[in-house]
């Protein structure tokens, strides 16, 4: 039931009375790293709401590991999820929160507390588990949410912007975390606004818009295909100069400069392909050293500005 | 594809009420609520006190068993049952959930594998649990301060009488009601936002239990729990009378009522939704 590891949506739409929340996303996320990425009010929180079951989809359907989203008691075994809600009940401290719940998934008090101490520990907190979480700095909070999802080992965790409130090196150790988890073969699903870190860590992103799919796949394969941007190679070399004469030669280039340190070649081709093969040409024949050849515009933060623009502040 | 059940699903499911119960019992002591239940249950031992000690030389003459237990029925009927077992049933059931949506944390529990049922079932015992102990021990309390006016006679009405047989009684009809009124109320607070003005209502309907026709009396919570009293409280020139329910029938009427009210409540927490924002 659960060896095929997925999250399956199929025609899924959520509308809040009039207002549209998500509409008929179909999709597949599987193992590894995923991102979601959007402005604010894109719909993301509403579609992880709808895969964790908080909310209903007003159509279609969703199941995780092949288990429909309405099972929670089987649902739940697998899912693990940290909100973006910056609330606690009162009065508890941190191992007294992750212990409580997982008491609540059925565990004796001995087990619980064995194992919510082992994801306060994987999240750095052990030492102030015994502590208010009222007396908890806003980062501490955040990692006692992220124990919380953790606790129980889900096989997949979803994650509504989990790097907020992170110094950088909490931020470095969440990211290494969940790089472990997708090296374990489980499923990882981040809504985060921090672009750059989203596209350090991401196997694959979602770009969402005014609650549809803008686009979803592989970081590389997404960029492929949003054709009418040309591609924007980075070329590091000896002689920029000479490149930039030459690349012009070419029917698909649209633009060339020179890159800011002096040290490279910034292309915008509509034909990668073309220019490699030309740096190449240009290596052999007139001795330029090539340092590195980089696609400049391959990456979260180019797609979002393609795809998504200035539309919104991002989220 | 739903998940069979696993041979000890049903102990999983014990221990996973057990967790809500005991995790839902510590936010029913804690908070400014507490003091206000505290008052409204504490004011009848109050006044017996007072009175007692104002006047204590009149009452001790006056005392009797009888007298005593007749004006302990009225008090019980008209305060305990009507307003203290009531609101105190009310504030600790009504904001099983509501209390949770706007403090952002139901989702704590909405997100373990447990089902919603389970979850309504546990902070339904929790709820009536509290307001089964907060007002029996009320309901104990005004009894043996009532009946501490016999002075030395209260030791032979609860060693020879129906001394304790009655306390036990009065501080059952007490849990009974806990049980019935809390599951009323866990349903009320899962139907509406603002639930106030349907315990208004309801607080109407119960007051005027006297006035009602026979056929509307078996419409209430109160009829059945006065007829589970030792002492029927002294009706009105303008009451509507009617025959008590036989005592087991009663008893396993509230127990099949509740059920089907909390069976309601697990119905709607299956259709509930997190939208913080909007709440």
């Amino acid at each position: 039931m659960t060896t095929d590891l997925r999250i399956q949506l199929a025609e899924v739409s959520k509308f809040y009375g009039e207002v549209l929340g998500v509409n008929r996303i179909s999709m597949v996320i599987g193992p590894g790293i995923t991102s979601l990425v959007g402005p604010n009010g894109a719909g993301k929180t509403t579609l992880l709401n709808l895969i964790t079951g908080l909310v209903r989809p007003t159509q279609g359907e969703i199941t995780i590991g092949g288990v429909a989203i309405g099972d929670a008691e089987a649902v739940f075994r697998l899912v693990g999820y940290c909100t973006q809600y910056d609330a606690f009940p009162h009065g508890l401290s941190g191992i007294e929160l992750v212990r409580g719940v997982l008491t609540v998934h059925g565990m004796t008090t001995r087990t619980a507390h064995e194992l919510a101490c082992e994801a306060l520990s994987t999240v750095g907190l052990l030492d102030a588990a015994d502590k208010k979480i009222a007396a908890y700095s806003k980062g501490m909070r955040q990692r006692v949410k992220l124990a919380q999802a953790l606790a129980h080992r889900p096989r997949v965790l979803i994650l509504d912007e989990p790097l907020n409130g992170l110094d950088p090196m909490a931020r470095a150790e969440v990211i290494a975390l969940l790089r472990r988890m997708a090296t374990e073969g489980k499923i990882v699903l981040v809504s985060s606004h921090i672009l750059h870190e989203v596209d350090v860590i991401s196997d694959s992103v979602i770009l969402m818009n005014h609650g549809y799919v803008v686009a979803e796949g592989g970081i590389h394969d997404v960029r492929g295909e949003v054709e009418e941007h040309p591609f924007e190679v980075l070329v590091r070399c000896d002689r920029p100069a000479l490149l930039a004469s030459r690349v012009f030669a070419l029917d698909h280039t649209v633009e060339a400069r020179i890159h800011a340190d002096g040290r490279g070649l910034v292309v915008a081709t509509r034909d990668p392909a073309a220019l490699y093969r030309l740096v190449n040409r240009l290596a052999v024949d007139d001795g330029l050293v090539i340092e590195t050849v980089q696609p400049a515009d391959d990456d979260v933060q180019s797609l979002y500005d393609y795809l998504i623009g200035h539309e919104g502040g991002r989220s | 594809m739903t998940a069979r059940l696993e041979p000890g699903a049903w102990t999983l499911r014990l221990r996973q009420l057990l967790a809500v119960t005991r995790l839902e019992l510590r936010k029913c002591f804690r908070g400014r609520r507490l003091l206000g239940l505290a008052l409204l249950n504490l004011a009848p031992v109050a006044v017996l006190l007072l009175g007692y000690f104002v006047h204590h030389q009149e009452v001790a003459r006056a005392a009797t068993p009888a007298s005593l237990s007749q004006v302990y029925a009225v008090m019980f009927a008209t305060w305990m049952l009507r307003v203290s077992v009531f609101f105190t049933a009310a504030a600790l059931s009504i904001q099983l959930f509501r209390t949770e949506v706007l403090e952002k944390t139901l989702h704590y529990y909405l997100l373990a594998p447990v089902r919603r049922e389970v979850m309504v079932a546990g902070k339904y015992l929790s709820a009536s649990l509290a307001s089964s102990l907060i007002c029996g021990a009320s309901a104990a309390a005004a009894y043996l301060a009532l009946f501490g006016q016999l002075g030395h006679g209260m030791g032979r009405f609860f060693a020879e009488g129906p001394g304790v047989p009655h306390l036990l009684a009065y501080v059952g009809v007490t849990v009974i009601g806990c049980f019935g009124y809390g599951a009323v109320f866990a349903l009320l607070g899962l139907l509406w936002r603002n639930p106030m003005l349907a315990v208004l209502a309801l607080f109407g309907w119960e007051s005027v239990l006297f006035l009602l026709p026979p056929a509307l009396k078996a419409a209430t919570v109160l009829f059945y729990l006065e007829s589970l009293l030792p002492h029927r409280p002294p009706v009105g020139p303008l009451a509507i009378l009617a025959d008590p329910p036989p005592v087991l029938a009663t008893i396993a009427g509230m127990a099949v009522f509740t059920l089907v009210v909390l069976a309601l409540a697990g119905w709607r927490a299956r259709r509930m939704e997190i939208s913080y924002s909007t709440d």
